[in-house]
């Protein structure tokens, strides 16, 4: 590669992640019900889509045979993704053939030991940079493995998580740089010269606070980025749709089948559409999915409820208003006018609104050459970890996080803060403490007592904070938020711990087991 | 063959009436025979805390209760807090704090949280740090026994255990328990406390058939803990939330409260007892190497009379005791240290914070005379197939002075008395440098006042 050659600077790396298991709260479970009609599913999930699709399939009957109801569900993570289709399946094959009700519940050894985990990655990267900054080369090699599990990996490596240096993968993945916000690039030019002069690292490891006889003390900061919705052509494939519909007390009820599964979805579902029909948000009723009613919004995944869906329902709110006033000759000024006469427009026949999804005409992907837009938006941000290492035991304490983040415009700021200290904390057990061990392609320590993942005293106090720079490819601004704040915390502790020891660790999970040794065997 | 015995209860105010195998869980009770589903399985092991409900009045994650250890109990569930439309006061205050996110475990934190707010109790911030927060540990299976269970499911189908072929006994008191033992000598009958590591077992490795000497809290003799002559004596029935609370123990050894802080949660502690974790055999156990150290006295009790065993002789093997068939554990007795200036440390390491089954519990004692270390105990835990005493580096601390040559030195002989097992929980080489670095800067004299819980 000459421009490899040309660069004044290059930067190569082989770095490693591990698997993680999601741990969403109950177990993976499904039930299925024969009817004259139908076949009925019930269970966990994320993606009752999905579900509709798979079963009809399987069974070999129309989709609207395959009604899916789903139950309250404790977590996701992705976990409930894909992985429900799969015991939906075993169920509601059992139930159809016997014409019976069959359940299948998982206990949690189980369930550890068949399901998906997120995948593990090697990862290497060679990266060409000039003096004025400018990234001028960029060679990435990503590899996979499902680990023996059931999952297929599929090609988008665009960034979930990655080590350190998230920008550049990304933009390796995604084939065209993005613009960069200045602040990433002042970041990455202090690093490099950094890297370049060879006595910046003694001086700086010198530096780590001491706190205590045995205790060494670090600061680490990552900047990364994460795609909002599905990527590439996807969202335009998916045509997701979302369904207002007036009550005969001149409230609104929404009908999306988008899952509430602690991230909030249910309240900014309503608040949405109430801001789109500018009416109180008591007034909108966000129904319960139920794929006998609720129409396809697409899955629950990728970070794409609150923006892309979001988007949709407010529209919709909008056209529902614009419906009610242009049957009712004019606008309508009072807001309780307005119920009435939606109320009015019932009591003579449905009043129905329903919004699909087209992909901005801005927008392009090639998916033949691979060019063009990878995502709709990307959320910007920079997390920063100070941590505390214990050199007798390699134990990492983490003192306090700092998490920012430009969702483009917060919709519940609750909620929001909500999502980045639970992903923060996601990201912390991914960091130091979780790790799946296999042998003969069966998980271990398949239970939650030999998988560890955090519990609240071992997190540390956590200042989240919200950048809101609307993007204008949806109508509030919205980008993705559930998924970003997992990621950037590995590579702020892989350089807080750098701070700390002055040892670079090119793997995560970083556990004692690995600090201790990498510590006391350090070159003197 | 399935065995089912009937199990009265109250179950938030109601008289109720069940048949069900004596070992189910009571979460399985609650949620699939009286219809209660407040109550959620999550990790089915006592880690999570989303099954808390209170048995008489006590927290306790039901996933490791035992039905028959319910007989005569008073249950409450969440379903109990609100009446009618009135609201809890701590279901409103989640409500209006917006406490809860998918709400799946929302009722394990409120009948955690209950007892609290209803008759007060430990209120300080390290409580609710540690308690509230936190779920829980389930009690230590080693590699062997996870082995074992691995070679299990791959020779049978993994099929969900109904625990139908347990049998289990209720003696009426303690001498009835000793009769019963000797009568059935070689039938293989254990005795049953708290229950948190056996349900762990029996579920995890779907075992059946075992025989269980059930032995429930109104056993008092065997519990409680008091003051004789100069020997504190703690029965074998007292659990770790009683060592936590004990001022008695915290008096005469600070430590051994600090070490049942650090088993599981608040749960967990509400009825794991001190006489389980011993006669349990793991070399794990939490609290283990401080009877190690402090050369605490066992009694062994069978209608044969009762003898004295010091605990370093009672663990003879991985999980196996000199604990005879017909004897029970009936209290553990020690003579609390107060020469001079006593130099003490504990340290449990684990995968977290809380919760964690440990990878090394380090505890040691030495009474320095003048500055000299004097009767130098280095005791440890999760180094071997039982507790061990690290002899060698006692030895060659006994009269010394602290220093860093000392420490180098006594460092250098730990590999002769531990023998850790090298698996993923951890590998020998980290349980060695941790215990390494922990004698030698014992010995060395930095540690002496540092005695951090936990991390």
């Amino acid at each position: 590669m000459a421009a490899l050659q040309s660069a004044d600077v290059v930067i190569e790396g082989e770095y490693h992640t591990g698997a993680q298991e999601y741990v969403y709260l109950e177990p993976q479970g499904m039930q299925a019900e024969p009817t004259e009609d139908v076949v009925i599913i019930r269970g966990s999930m994320q993606c009752p889509c999905y579900i509709v699709e798979g079963g009809a399939l399987l069974l070999g009957l129309p989709s609207e045979k395959v009604r899916v109801i789903p139950c309250a569900t404790g977590g996701g993570f992705g976990g409930k993704e894909v992985f429900p289709t799969l015991i939906a399946g075993h169920t509601a094959l059992l139930a159809h053939k016997a014409k019976q009700p069959v359940r299948l519940i998982y206990d949690r050894v189980e369930d550890l030991r068949f399901t998906i985990k997120r995948h593990p990655a090697r990862v290497r990267h060679k990266t060409g940079w000039m003096r004025d900054d400018r990234l001028v080369a960029c060679k990435s090699n990503w590899s996979l493995t499902a680990e023996r599990t059931a999952h297929s990996v599929r090609w988008s490596c665009s960034g979930r998580r990655f080590m350190r240096r998230g920008p550049i993968s990304a933009i390796t993945s995604t084939s065209r740089l993005a613009p960069w916000p200045p602040i990433i690039r002042r970041a990455e030019r202090s690093e490099d010269s950094e890297r370049r002069s060879p006595c910046s690292r003694s001086k700086r490891t010198s530096a780590a606070t001491s706190a205590g006889r045995f205790r060494r003390r670090g600061i680490g900061l990552s900047l990364f980025m994460h795609g909002t919705g599905l990527n590439g052509n996807a969202e335009g494939f998916f045509k997701s749709e979302v369904l207002l519909r007036g009550n005969s007390d001149g409230t609104v009820s929404v009908l999306t089948d988008q899952m509430e599964f602690g991230q909030g979805t249910q309240t900014i579902v309503a608040q949405l559409v109430a801001e789109g029909l500018r009416v109180p948000v008591e007034w909108v009723v966000a129904e319960e999915p139920d794929t006998a009613e609720s129409p396809n919004s697409g899955p629950t995944v990728a970070s794409r409820t609150a923006a892309v869906v979001g988007g949709l329902l407010i529209m919709a709110g909008q056209r529902f208003r614009d419906k009610v006033e242009h049957r009712s000759g004019g606008p309508i000024l009072d807001t309780y006018a307005f119920r009435s006469a939606v109320a009015e427009l019932v009591s003579q026949e449905p009043l129905l609104v329903r919004v699909s999804y087209r992909p901005p005409s801005d927008f392009h992907w090639d998916e033949d050459t691979q060019q063009g837009d990878a995502y709709l938006a990307y959320t910007w941000s920079c997390c920063v970890v100070a941590l505390e290492v214990d050199t007798l035991t390699g134990e990492v304490k983490v003192l306090d996080v700092t998490a920012v983040q430009d969702v483009g415009c917060v919709v519940h700021p609750l909620f929001a803060t909500g999502q980045v200290e639970g992903g923060v904390t996601q990201a912390l057990g991914w960091a130091l403490m979780e790790n799946c061990v296999w042998s003969d392609g069966v998980m271990q320590n398949a239970n939650m007592t030999d998988y560890t993942i955090p519990t609240a005293m071992d997190v540390s106090p956590m200042r989240v904070v919200f950048l809101e720079h609307p993007h204008p490819r949806f109508p509030h601004g919205a980008k993705g938020l559930g998924q970003p704040p997992a990621e950037g915390l590995a590579p702020a502790v892989v350089n807080a711990l750098r701070q700390a020891l002055g040892i670079h660790f090119n793997r995560v999970s970083i556990t004692p087991e690995i600090i201790l040794p990498a510590w006391e065997d350090r070159p003197s | 063959m399935s065995e089912r015995t009937t199990i009265r209860f109250t179950l938030n105010g109601q008289p109720m009436e069940v048949s069900a195998p004596p070992m189910r869980r009571l979460l399985g009770v609650l949620r699939e025979t009286c219809g209660l589903t407040g109550a959620k399985n999550g990790c089915g092991e006592g880690d999570c805390g989303a099954c808390t409900v209170l048995v008489d009045g006590i927290a306790v994650v039901s996933c490791l209760v035992p039905a028959i250890q319910i007989d005569g109990a008073e249950i409450r569930t969440v379903e109990s807090l609100a009446e009618g439309d009135y609201l809890h006061p701590l279901q409103h205050v989640f409500l209006e704090r917006d406490g809860t996110q998918c709400g799946s475990c929302a009722s394990g934190f409120l009948m955690t949280a209950c007892p609290h707010l209803e008759h007060g109790g430990e209120t300080t911030t390290q409580y609710s740090a540690t308690r509230f927060r936190e779920s829980c540990v389930a009690a230590p299976a080693t590699t062997e026994s996870s082995k074992r269970c691995n070679k299990q499911r791959k020779e049978q189908a993994i099929m969900p255990a109904i625990i139908s072929d347990h049998r289990v006994h209720t003696p009426t008191d303690v001498d009835d328990a000793l009769r019963f033992l000797a009568d059935h000598r070689d039938e293989g009958w254990r005795p049953l406390t708290g229950g948190t590591d056996v349900m762990v077992g029996i579920y995890r490795d779907h075992s059946h058939g075992q025989r269980w000497l059930n032995l429930s809290r109104q056993h008092t003799p065997l519990a409680g803990i008091r003051r004789e002559d100069d020997l504190i004596r703690i029965g074998a029935l007292a659990t770790m939330a009683d060592l936590r609370k004990s001022s008695l123990l915290a008096e005469a050894c600070p430590l051994i409260g600090q070490a049942a802080a650090v088993v599981g949660a608040a749960q967990i502690q509400n009825r794991a007892t001190v006489g389980g974790n011993i006669v349990n055999g793991s070399p794990a156990g939490d609290t283990l190497p401080v009877w190690l150290a402090l050369d605490a006295e066992l009694e062994l009790a069978s209608t044969r009379g009762r003898r004295q065993v010091p605990y370093g002789q009672f663990m003879t093997g991985y999980r196996c005791t000199v604990l005879e068939p017909d004897e029970l554990l009936t209290a553990i007795r020690f003579r609390p240290r107060s020469d001079g200036q006593l130099q003490m440390y504990f340290r449990k390491v684990a995968p977290r914070v809380a919760q964690g089954i440990s990878k090394l519990v380090f505890m040691a004692i030495a009474g320095p005379e003048e500055g000299y270390f004097r009767d130098v105990r280095l005791a440890f835990g999760s180094m071997g197939p039982t507790t061990l005493r690290a002899r060698a580096a006692e030895q060659l601390a006994e009269g010394q002075l602290p220093s860093p040559s000392l420490g180098e030195q006594t460092a250098a002989t730990l590999a002769r008395d531990l023998t850790p097992i090298d698996d993923y929980r951890p590998t020998a080489n980290y349980r060695h440098r941790v215990a390494r670095n922990l004698v030698r800067e014992f010995l060395t004299g930095n540690l002496g006042d540092q005695m951090p819980v936990a991390r």
